[in-house]
């Protein structure tokens, strides 16, 4: 597209044809354009003066996310990330250099595309998402995650999904989800109490593998268990008061020393240093071509938000690589049961015979609601604390007591857990 | 994913590179997460391409993005073109600084600050100069990406690569890359291919339907009966399956379980093992049960491979895989099943059990393995080579167990040319988006991939017809029509312009050849994928044409 015979260059924010591939989606409507999409200035206007977003994570999505956001337009961005730079960063974190290793990657992430991009404007926030109040998320016209944790993706959801006051249009915030494994990710996006929501699909995930604790401490097979003894079971009995640092190499170390030994003596093999770090880290694979599909579909679904020159994805896009380009759009359903934007209550089947503490386990086992360490209470009556001390050890003896002598058929428990991000309201009922 | 399968390729990964005790180093800790997916073998294959990008666009420096980092040997970027006002704006690896200066140079200045290890070249001549008077400088590189380059030069840089290779095998495998607004299209022409490991996430047959004598053996030696109960919740379910089917087998002459019925009858005797009915032992059974009925077989496509001229006709200068390959058939001719792998999942026994029960497989593989290399040798000697020359032929005995492991994964693509070269594959050429497109209304299901194709074919008409993009006006809208009713016609259609098609023309001409940061983005991202497949022969590539539709928000891949 020759326009190389303007004069010299104007200095930023802008120049002229700056936009000009940009521009070809806003000033004219496509076929499957909304009707009362408007192409021309005032779009365009709302999209790089007044429009302001923000991004949850400056690692490998979010690198994309910022860089692909600048260079479409977006005015106002900020961005939230608690970490810091790692060398195993710089495979797919492409904003970060050797010499960044330990700084923030908020602050690095929004000054490098500041400079690559000139009048971008990206506000960094060093800091966790939970810092910051519901006021602070209100500013926003959409929310982008580009996350590895799932807690913090909870989080945003039911906070997001707890803004939505019916009265008030504004408030209706889209999240845009991203994920990736290896060649594989997904993307997503969530019109709270619209769409189906984060929680509605928490069940398709991939389930976590714990290790049992009896077969770490007495019947190790694998050379994984060999390593959650060492990190589980002996750190704290050697170090009572010093806290695992997965980050740090000398903890990994130690780890993978007392892991071999253990192996040795069990003749199991494949202890290696790089499985001790996998399985204590929970290593999740993570390339920069993954990355970039996964951030380019948010932010072309942000685009088409913001600007309404498309249709949106509705609501789910998944990728696997790992045989030929194989996609999958789909729309996933609300779950009516979600806990958070569904509102009714879960049904919960239990055995009459079963413990409290059965239940409890039962609770930590379900895929859809993935509760750890929950405390329980029915009616305001404290079942199982899980803390304070005091009121831990004043609720434990109910553990060993059978629900039947507890609750009745039909109860409402109400389960509160860290990982869960709302209370969660169960109906128990009773079997034989 | 199961942390067992996960575990393994963690610990293939890195095994060969670091030491059991040594800690990692720093190139290992840069590249540890990759290092999860493709190993050292992978990663030693990107370490030595040469990879060619044609162009220096936003799409371009996208896809090397995704190259450079993970670390690619070397790269050139070819463009003999200024960086503009609108490059500056639309590519992260571009400023405005630098406007007017070359845009190969300032491209792959920015690209190369991503990793120090990788070597960054810029080419400023003309791609059409380089092909008309130097065709052979494209065959120097182990693959091309062309990115939004005119179909004439597409299809003059495919043939170039065609002509100069000697065979097949040799053919520089090219990417051939379009984008426009929205849209994206990634084509490719790839000489042979040979997948080496294609990661499949089934895990390797224990073959229990006929449980190899030795497991046979230790598994009738356990007398149930005679167990007290911790023993007894502790036998693996390994051996519960092997001891159920042999019951069975016992009063059916042999015969696994066939129809349904049958199956549900076998799992019930399993059921009726139990003592108690909660031993964690026999849910691992239960739910492994299909295992008993599953027969172990060659996979279809590995037999369709053996079966194919260029494993059966090897000669000694084919490349060690195929030396493979031709013992393979060998092997499966005597015994109709691939060598044992031995991976045994984790079950829920004791620690002494599982060793001795790994221990079994282990010596089961091994056995096989030298049954392998027998079949090697007489592969080796077909071809009038020495099998003392085994190492030298890249077939000792660590690549005979790499081979094993990934044997049910190995694939051979044949090739695919790209454009329509011959006179009588011109016809031929618009019959592909026809049938492809009936497929697609049919089915009446998104992805669209047919329709997208189609207007990026009458794009390029266009644009051949009037040396610019198509705009989104009434008259440039009719004269896309008329192109695609005209190829439609030729591939022998007849009827109107389905509504996927005149809407897929109406967004190309809104586009105008743009090549927007987030179709860019999405696309180098796809671009990048194949090409490290392409590179290190692991996971499956793309065979044919991928569509990318973000209207839409879906891909397709044609099979042409
Ligand atoms: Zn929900």
């Amino acid at each position: 597209m020759g326009d190389i015979s303007l004069p010299a260059p104007l200095p930023p924010p802008t120049w002229p044809n700056r936009f000009q591939h940009v521009d070809t989606l806003l000033d004219h409507p496509g076929p499957s354009t909304d009707p009362d999409f408007v192409g021309g200035e005032a779009v365009k206007r709302f999209l790089r003066e007044d429009s302001k977003v923000l991004v949850i994570g400056a690692g490998g999505l979010g690198c994309e996310i910022l860089t692909n956001l600048a260079l479409m337009g977006f005015a106002d961005i900020h961005v939230i990330d608690m970490d810091t730079i790692d060398i195993s960063n710089l495979n797919r974190q492409f904003l970060f250099r050797p010499k960044d290793v330990g700084k923030p990657k908020a602050i690095i992430a929004a000054e490098f595309v500041m400079s690559r991009v000139p009048g971008t404007k990206v506000t960094p926030y060093f800091g966790k998402i939970q810092d910051k109040p519901e006021s602070y998320y209100m500013q926003f016209n959409l929310v982008i995650c580009g996350l590895d944790s799932v807690e913090a993706r909870r989080w945003m959801n039911a906070t997001l999904v707890a803004m939505v006051d019916p009265d008030v249009p504004e408030s209706l915030k889209p999240m845009i989800d991203g994920g990736t494994e290896g060649f594989k990710g997904q993307a997503r996006v969530i019109l709270p109490s619209i769409t189906s929501c984060y929680e509605c699909s928490l069940d398709m995930l991939n389930k976590q593998t714990v290790f049992p604790i009896c077969t770490i401490a007495n019947t190790p097979r694998l050379p994984e268990h060999c390593i959650e003894w060492a990190s589980v079971l002996e750190w704290p009995k050697v170090f009572p008061d010093k806290k695992l640092d997965t980050d740090d190499p000398e903890h990994i170390q130690w780890l993978f020393t007392h892991a071999s030994t253990r192996a040795r003596e069990f003749k199991i093999e494949g202890v290696t240093w790089s499985l001790t770090q996998g399985v204590v880290k929970n290593i999740i694979p993570a390339i920069a071509s993954t990355n970039a599909v996964i951030a380019a579909s948010c932010c072309t679904e942000a685009f088409k938000l913001m600007t309404n020159c498309a249709p949106r994805l509705d609501n789910y896009f998944m990728l696997i690589g790992t045989e030929g380009v194989y996609s999958y759009t789909f729309q996933h359903e609300r779950r009516p049961e979600c806990p958070v934007c569904g509102g009714e209550t879960i049904d919960m089947p239990v055995k009459k015979e079963w413990t409290l503490e059965r239940l409890i386990e039962a609770l930590e086992e379900r895929q859809d609601i993935q509760a750890k360490k929950p405390s329980l209470s029915v009616n305001g009556r404290s079942l199982y604390l899980q803390a304070p001390p005091q009121l831990e050890r004043a609720t434990r003896p109910n553990l060993e007591k059978k629900l039947v002598d507890l609750v009745n058929d039909g109860d409402e428990l109400t389960v509160t857990a860290g990982s869960l991000p709302f209370n969660l309201t169960l109906r128990v009922l009773l079997k034989d | 994913m199961a942390q067992t399968a996960e575990a393994k390729t963690i610990e293939e990964a890195t095994v060969t590179i670091v030491s059991p005790q040594g800690r990692p180093d720093e190139k290992t800790r840069r590249y540890d997460r990759q290092l999860r997916l493709w190993a050292s073998s992978g990663q030693a294959a990107l370490e030595s391409a040469r990879i060619l990008v044609i162009s220096g666009g936003a799409t371009s420096t996208s896809t090397l993005k995704n190259l450079v980092l993970p670390g690619i040997g070397e790269f050139t970027i070819l463009d003999h073109l200024p960086v503009t006002y609108a490059d500056a704006g639309n590519n992260f690896f571009l400023h405005v600084n630098g406007i007017g200066k070359s845009r190969a140079e300032e491209a792959v200045s920015h690209l190369a600050e991503l990793n120090d290890s990788v070597k960054g070249k810029a080419d400023t001549r003309d791609v059409n100069a380089v092909l008309e008077n130097e065709p052979e400088f494209f065959l120097s590189f182990t693959l091309i990406i062309a990115v939004n380059l005119s179909p004439e030069i597409e299809d003059r840089l495919a043939q170039a690569l065609r002509s100069g290779a000697s065979t097949p095998r040799d053919t520089v495998p090219l990417m051939i890359v379009r984008t426009a607004g929205f849209y994206a299209m990634i084509g490719t022409q790839i000489g042979e291919h040979t997948v080496v490991d294609a990661h499949s996430e089934t895990p390797p047959s224990l073959r229990l339907d006929n449980a190899f004598p030795a497991l046979l053996e230790y598994a009738r030696a356990i007398d149930l009966d005679s167990l007290d109960s911790t023993d007894f919740g502790h036998v693996p379910w390994v051996v519960l399956l092997v001891k159920a089917l042999e019951n069975w087998k016992q009063k059916h002459d042999g015969q696994l379980p066939k129809s349904y019925a049958e199956k549900q009858e076998l799992k019930k005797s399993l059921e009726k093992m139990r003592r108690r009915g909660d031993e964690e032992n026999f849910d691992e059974a239960v739910a492994q049960a299909y295992r008993m009925w599953t027969p172990t077989v060659v996979p279809s496509e590995t037999r369709a491979l053996l079966s194919d001229p260029s494993v059966t006709t090897i000669t000694s200068s084919s490349p060690s895989i195929f030396y493979f390959l031709l013992a393979l058939s060998h092997f499966v001719q005597q015994h109709s099943y691939l060598p044992l792998v031995p991976t045994l999942p984790d079950m829920h026994t004791t620690t002494d059990t599982y060793v001795e029960l790994q221990n079994l497989f282990r010596a089961q593989a091994d056995r096989e393995m030298l049954v392998f290399e027998d079949c090697l040798k007489r592969a080796v000697e077909e071809v009038h080579e020495t099998w003392e020359e085994r190492e030298s032929l890249g077939l000792g005995r660590a690549e005979v167990k790499e081979f094993i492991r990934n044997a049910a994964g190995v694939r051979v693509f044949k090739g695919k040319k790209w454009g329509s070269v011959e006179p009588s594959e011109i016809e031929a050429s618009d019959q592909k988006p026809v049938t492809a497109l009936q497929n697609e209304l049919e089915s009446g299901m998104l992805p669209a991939p047919a329709a997208v194709y189609l207007a990026f074919l009458c794009s390029a008409d266009f644009y051949s017809a009037h040396a610019r993009q198509p705009q989104p006006t009434e008259a440039d809208n009719q004269l896309l029509t008329t192109y695609a009713t005209q190829r439609l016609a030729n591939g022998g259609w007849n009827g109107e312009l389905p509504e996927t098609v005149t809407t897929a023309l109406g967004e190309i001409a809104r586009a105008q050849g743009s090549d927007i940061p987030t179709t860019a983005a999405l696309t180098g991202g796809l671009v990048a994928q194949e090409a490290i497949k392409f590179l290190t022969r692991q996971y499956v590539p793309i065979e044919g044409t991928c569509i990318v539709d973000l209207i839409r928000s879906t891909t397709g891949t044609l099979p042409f």
